[in-house]
């Protein structure tokens, strides 16, 4: 059953954001191609002006695009579940916990997908902007090379740390929404201003918790001793903050996922 | 055996409002039963919580003996009171979707009943009408082989024309050993189809009784002891 709930998940949800993880990377590569023309052509200061105009629309669409992927994915979770599409979501023939698993997964995956077509859409704008300098592909290398090793992934377990980051930052994120959904479903009036409110609190919660991962690096303690040298203080304390953050990121999905099937469970009302 | 539907102290509060109080009955299979109330009485509060929509403060409800649950909810075909599908989707998408998660699910049937009615498969439920949206709801949920049909106000809000349809697929497309608990304040227009009744009134029990019973002993329809018991 929970196949058939994903399926169908997918079924319905599916044209939005590949539409928006298409239009990022139709956007990536148009802006490779305006940072390549640019420079060749006369009348350089409204070239200029247009170019930088362009790279900011880039960014401002990254931004939107991600943004519109996870609204509309909530919109979705709340449609489903708490309005009247929860009465059918909630009669099928299925556990609770298979409902809230087929969304966390459905969901997971479109925003990897965004955050993936960002990443791709970002490189193919990258490669448009270093084919206009001198810099060669060996120096690219050389320098992601050092960058690889200042930051340590080649350390035993560090690329792992950060190969599991990066996959549950997209899981962390759905459950985080969803959760804070949820939670407002059990206000008894504004329901969804209820969702927002934990929205926000959340977020807050959120931000306060990553500064623990920030003074919990030893920034302060490296940075700051005598005769360390910067590049290996740097490394060191980038490896405790991906290290602090990745653990929190489990700690929290799983506090989001437990509450959040619990809410579902036991406590939700459709009125 | 089991009851099809056992239900045992049940009671539900909205805060200091009791919606429904201590009420106990039970169901047999193969009666169509009338659960009868003014606006407020707990009908559509009832009907949440023998589908799993609503918890309950206190009591139980058992469907052939199972608590709500997927037991339960894959023998008990309900229709709410409101569009409870998407609207992005097809008519057809909506069968797929029917037939994918309820074994029960004739799609010969559904299909049959949307060639009577002129409805296109094809078309999104957007673009439907809301009587033509309320009879694709009701074309799923009776294309279902269930053991209890649960219809809240299936006639409400709609014409008489589309009354007597939507009353007529009801007959024509149960299971005589399944049991139909159809919710409404149009008594007059369900009266003749109806088996028993259940009187609600503000969350309580008052009345559960044969139609024929109500006819012999009291001499009345049901829709004038309605009118007598629920009298402003």
């Amino acid at each position: 059953m929970l196949g058939k709930l994903i399926k169908h998940d997918f079924i319905a949800t599916w044209k939005v954001p590949v539409a928006l993880d298409a239009v990022l990377i139709v956007l990536g590569i148009l802006t490779a191609i305006v940072i390549q023309t640019v420079p060749h052509v006369e009348d350089s200061l409204g070239m200029s002006l247009f170019m930088f105009s362009f790279v900011g629309l880039f960014y401002v669409g990254i931004i939107a695009a991600n943004v519109v992927t996870i609204i509309y994915l909530v919109i979705r979770y709340y449609r489903n579940l708490y309005t009247s599409e929860g009465y059918l979501t909630f009669t099928l023939p299925v556990k609770t916990d298979m409902i809230i698993h087929s969304k966390v997964i459905t969901g997971s995956v479109w925003l990897f997908l965004s955050y993936l077509s960002t990443f791709i859409s970002i490189v193919i704008a990258g490669i448009g902007f270093f084919k206009t300098t001198d810099v060669s592909v060996e120096e690219i290398k050389a320098g992601f090379m050092e960058m690889y090793n200042i930051l340590g992934f080649a350390e035993t377990g560090f690329t792992a740390i950060m190969v599991i980051t990066m996959l549950i930052t997209p899981i962390a994120g759905i459950l985080y929404m969803y959760f804070s959904v949820s939670l407002g479903q059990l206000w008894q009036n504004h329901k969804v201003l209820g969702s927002v409110l934990c929205i926000i609190g959340l977020y807050i919660l959120n931000q306060l918790l990553s500064q623990f991962a920030f003074l919990g690096s030893g920034f302060f303690q490296l940075m700051g001793a005598p005769g360390v040298d910067i590049d290996t203080s740097f490394g060191r304390i980038y490896r405790n903050m991906m290290l602090i953050i990745c653990i929190l990121t489990l700690a929290q999905s799983a506090v989001y996922y437990v509450l959040t099937l619990f809410i579902n469970r036991k406590k939700i009302n459709l009125d | 055996m089991s009851s099809l539907l056992e239900v045992s102290s049940l009671t539900k509060k909205y805060g200091n409002v009791t919606a429904l109080n201590d009420l106990n009955f039970k169901l047999e299979s193969g009666h169509i039963i009338g659960l009868l109330g003014p606006n407020g009485s707990g009908k559509t509060t009832l009907i949440k919580i023998i589908c799993g929509l609503l918890q309950p403060t206190a009591g139980s409800v058992t469907v052939n003996g199972n608590p709500v649950g997927v037991e339960s909810k894959k023998v008990i075909s309900y229709l709410p009171d409101t569009t409870y599908l998407g609207k992005t989707a097809s008519v057809k998408e909506t069968i797929d979707y029917f037939c994918d998660f309820y074994e029960d699910f004739d799609a010969d049937r559904a299909y049959d009943m949307l060639g009577k009615l002129g409805i296109n498969p094809n078309s999104r439920l957007r673009t439907l009408s809301k009587g033509t949206k309320e009879k694709v709801q009701l074309i799923l949920v009776m294309s279902r082989r269930a053991d209890l049909y649960i219809l809240d106000e299936p006639i409400a809000g709609v014409d008489p024309a589309a009354r007597d349809y939507i009353l007529n697929t009801i007959i024509t497309n149960y299971d005589e050993n399944a049991s139909i608990l159809i919710s409404t304040h149009l008594i007059s227009d369900i009266e003749n189809i109806l088996d028993e009744v259940i009187f609600l009134k503000q969350g309580n029990i008052v009345r559960f009784c044969g139609v024929d019973e109500i006819r012999s002993d009291e001499g009345k329809s049901v829709d004038a002891l309605f009118r007598e018991v629920f009298r402003c």
